[in-house]
């Protein structure tokens, strides 16, 4: 199950589909995310496709010497640009390929608009999701919640992606949702619905064990999504941000104008497919090795490769280097940059404390340490509030909880009122009163030990300590003893025997180190496919804007309900 | 990976509309229009003639293309040429298939000499090209120098690869010679000049 592939096929079909000749590709702004992931611009040229444009953009020229291969998600804005299109074609052929399932309607409305016949092909193609990694897909949706409840545009729209994955992947799965959360039931019946209206397309060769589709809610679990984190991918999203595998560099000093954007794709990129799921220690050791085998070669002016400056030093006296290595110096560059936050932000100070919040059990050691770095005043503010939120998360009902006095620390160090108000809009977002699942596992000396080495890849250190709660979940899930009663099925039937093929979904948003968690399980359990996805892949900063953005709405729904005025920002 | 394909029902509903529109313009014709057939109702719409040309440099592509692919056969056929002469166990002046290899070799090296010139010459000529145009051109001038630089790397590893395989297999008879008495030295030093000579004289 490999959702890039999925959609690189699809792209590749639609091209191959046209026939020879050059073409340009006409996208709306979702597509173009969409196809940008998977596909490189060079790879892109090489099966001439020449020119990429947006359906929705005015002032395109007459190419009649250009076919036209249109692919757009199913919405009526597209429609009737398409419409506007048909009645003057600027290019000479049209073959339309929708992400999802389209009416007939609108079907109709188009080929009434079709008077010059320039239309060849119409098609769905499911490609209506982002593929991140072959095993990670996100939908680019933020504030999908409102309280307790769907954002109501967003549920339809969130179906739409997840069955278009289901189709991608040829997946008719038995669905089982997470009890203690209304959207996703939701949600769940949503997909059964749309498998039910269209059982032709999902009318897929059956195999031995059906496969699983797990829907879950990020409030289960608020702690991952606050840790900073130290694996390559991970890192990058948490410190400087991955937008459909992009980073933006732009505002790094003295950044180099072929670096203010930086792709960061495992498709394309040898360096990166190794290591995005390595440490940030391996990486550098990787890095530092690559350069050592290149001075091998040139065997006088060895330089010393001891720090991450000696290694931009480097790259910058060997030019060789850098068209040989092709993609190594744009690393180089990326993990100087996390390497000069990592100190700015005193993160392994910061890191060592989260850990201990979310992993060990002795509230007087975190109280002060908590304490101890809300009064550096080189924290950042983030980390200040990140820090205090695992602490409310953790020590919620604990007798002799500091929060109190913690927030007034807050205070003290000049945070901003709305983000202090974060702090009890996560407590209710994923306080013990909502979790379904038991995040806060209690403690005792054996399962410290048990945690501390349920690191990654077997690297015992005190920054990776820390286990997504999907972990245990999907642990549980393949030896057939998830309980009925957390993750009910919808419908009579269950699965008689243990899951192969599974997709997991979050509402409210995945992260990285669930990806890694995933990734892990797919190596090291044979027989089992996972795939996990998410209305969106989050970091801190994305997570309390997506929190803000449910409690504002819950907020104001409970004040209403108790008969007064919502409060006004 | 599913897909549904909806162009029959397309097709079906365009020709719906098309007799539709029919029907409506002959309600609506009077004497004169009704010897007209076909008329649109849009005087702007192009009727099955295209009002402009395709650019100028669209045709050289397609040339460049088709040279692209006579290269690719020429290197499929300089490599069995190798392969041939680097197999023969025999010692003898195999000249024929050599100049052949030196021919066909020449062929390759001008024929990319050609493509290169062609493919910067398409650049200029853009003449009056708007800004996609131009874009387009980008792409295309892009795409195509891309490949022809894949095809030339390959073309120098394999003469490369060629070279080496020459000069192992005359170390080799070499030795050969060297190991037993079979020749008086002044020949084999004769023997040893004139196929080093050979080597040295590939391109």
């Amino acid at each position: 199950m490999n959702v890039t592939l999925a959609v690189k096929q699809y792209i590749s079909k639609m091209i191959e589909n046209s026939g020879p000749g050059m073409k340009v590709l006409l996208m709306d702004k979702e597509t173009t995310s969409i196809v940008s992931v998977v596909y490189t611009q060079s790879e892109i040229l090489q099966k001439e496709v020449y020119l990429f444009e947006r359906i929705d953009s005015q002032s395109r020229d007459n190419m009649k010497h250009l076919k036209a291969i249109c692919f757009l998600r199913p919405t009526k804005e597209n429609v009737e640009n398409l419409i506007q299109e048909l009645r003057r074609p600027k290019y000479s052929v049209y073959f339309i390929y929708f992400s999802n399932v389209i009416s007939k309607s609108e079907i109709k409305a188009l080929a009434e608009a079709d008077e010059q016949e320039v239309v060849a092909e119409v098609q769905e193609f499911y490609g209506d999701f982002i593929a991140v990694n072959p095993h990670l897909f996100s939908l680019n949706l933020s504030g999908v919640a409102r309280g307790r409840s769907w954002e109501p545009t967003l549920l339809p729209r969130t179906t739409q992606g997840l069955t278009s994955v289901l189709l991608a992947l040829k997946k008719c799965p038995m669905i089982r949702y997470q009890l203690s959360s209304d959207m996703a039931k939701r949600l769940g019946e949503s997909v059964k619905q749309i498998i039910t209206k269209e059982y032709e397309l999902f009318d897929f060769r059956k195999t031995e064990v059906p496969p699983l589709l797990l829907i879950m809610d990020r409030s289960d679990d608020a702690i991952t999504p606050l840790l900073n984190q130290w694996t390559y991918q991970a890192m990058v999203h948490e410190l400087l941000g991955l937008n459909n595998n992009r980073i933006d560099l732009s505002r790094v000093p003295g950044i180099s104008k072929e670096l203010k954007e930086v792709v960061l794709s495992a498709e394309n990129d040898e360096f990166y497919a190794n290591n995005l799921y390595l440490n940030f220690g391996e990486i550098g050791t990787n890095i530092k090795n690559l350069m050592e085998d290149f001075q091998k070669k040139k065997p006088k002016e060895q330089q010393k490769l001891e720090s991450i400056s000696d290694m931009k030093a480097f790259v910058d006296n060997y030019p060789q280097f850098k068209k040989m290595s092709g993609t190594v110096s744009k690393h180089v560059t990326v993990v100087g940059e996390l390497s000069r936050l990592v100190s700015e932000r005193h993160l392994m100070e910061v890191s060592e404390v989260e850990q201990e919040l979310a992993c060990q059990n002795d509230h007087s050691s975190a109280s002060q340490n908590v304490r101890r770095l809300l009064q550096n005043p080189r924290v950042s503010e983030l980390d200040a509030v990140r820090l205090v939120m695992l602490y409310a998360l953790r020590y919620e009902r604990h007798s002799s909880s500091i929060l109190p006095s913690l927030m007034e620390e807050l205070n003290r160090k000049g945070v901003s009122e709305r983000h202090r108000r974060m702090v009890t809009s996560m407590v209710e977002y994923g306080g013990k009163r909502v979790r379904g699942s038991d995040l806060i596992n209690p403690q005792d000396a054996v399962a410290i030990t048990k945690q501390f080495f349920k690191g990654l890849k077997g690297v015992e250190n005190v920054y990776t300590q820390h286990a997504p709660l999907l972990q245990e979940t999907l642990d549980q899930l393949i030896k057939g003893r998830l309980k009925d009663s957390q993750f009910p099925y919808l419908g009579p039937s269950s699965l008689r025997d243990r899951p192969q093929d599974i997709i997991v979904f979050v509402i409210g948003g995945a992260t990285y180190e669930e990806a890694l968690a995933v990734y892990n399980l797919n190596r090291t359990m044979p027989g089992v496919r996972i795939v996990l996805g998410g209305t969106t892949i989050h970091n801190t900063k994305s997570f309390l804007e997506e929190v803000t953005l449910t409690a504002g709405a819950g907020q104001a729904e409970r004040v209403q309900r108790a008969g007064g005025h919502p409060n006004r920002r | 990976m599913a897909t549904r394909r909806l162009t029959d029902a397309f097709l079906l509903m365009r020709n719906n509309a098309i007799q539709n529109r029919h029907i409506l313009a002959e309600q609506l014709a009077d004497d004169r229009m009704a010897l007209v057939s076909g008329i649109r109702l849009d005087p702007e719409a192009a009727i099955g003639v295209t009002k402009r040309l395709p650019p100028k440099w669209v045709d050289g592509v397609d040339e460049i293309q088709y040279e692209i692919t006579r290269v690719r056969q020429k290197m499929k056929e300089l490599a069995a040429l190798h392969d041939k002469h680097t197999n023969r166990p025999t010692l003898d002046d195999s000249s024929e298939e050599e100049h052949a290899i030196e021919i066909t070799t020449q062929e390759i090296t001008q024929m990319f000499h050609r493509c290169q010139r062609a493919v910067r010459g398409l650049q200029s000529r853009c003449g009056h090209c708007t800004e996609q145009e131009e874009r387009l051109l980008r792409n295309v001038v892009s795409s195509l120098a891309g490949s022809l630089q894949e095809l030339s790397t390959n073309f120098r590893h394999t003469q490369s690869s060629y070279l080496k395989r020459m000069k192992n297999r005359e170390e080799r008879s070499k030795h050969f010679f060297d190991s037993g008495p079979l020749m008086e030295e002044d020949e084999d030093i004769a023997l040893y000049d004139r196929v080093s000579r050979r080597t040295s004289s590939q391109p």
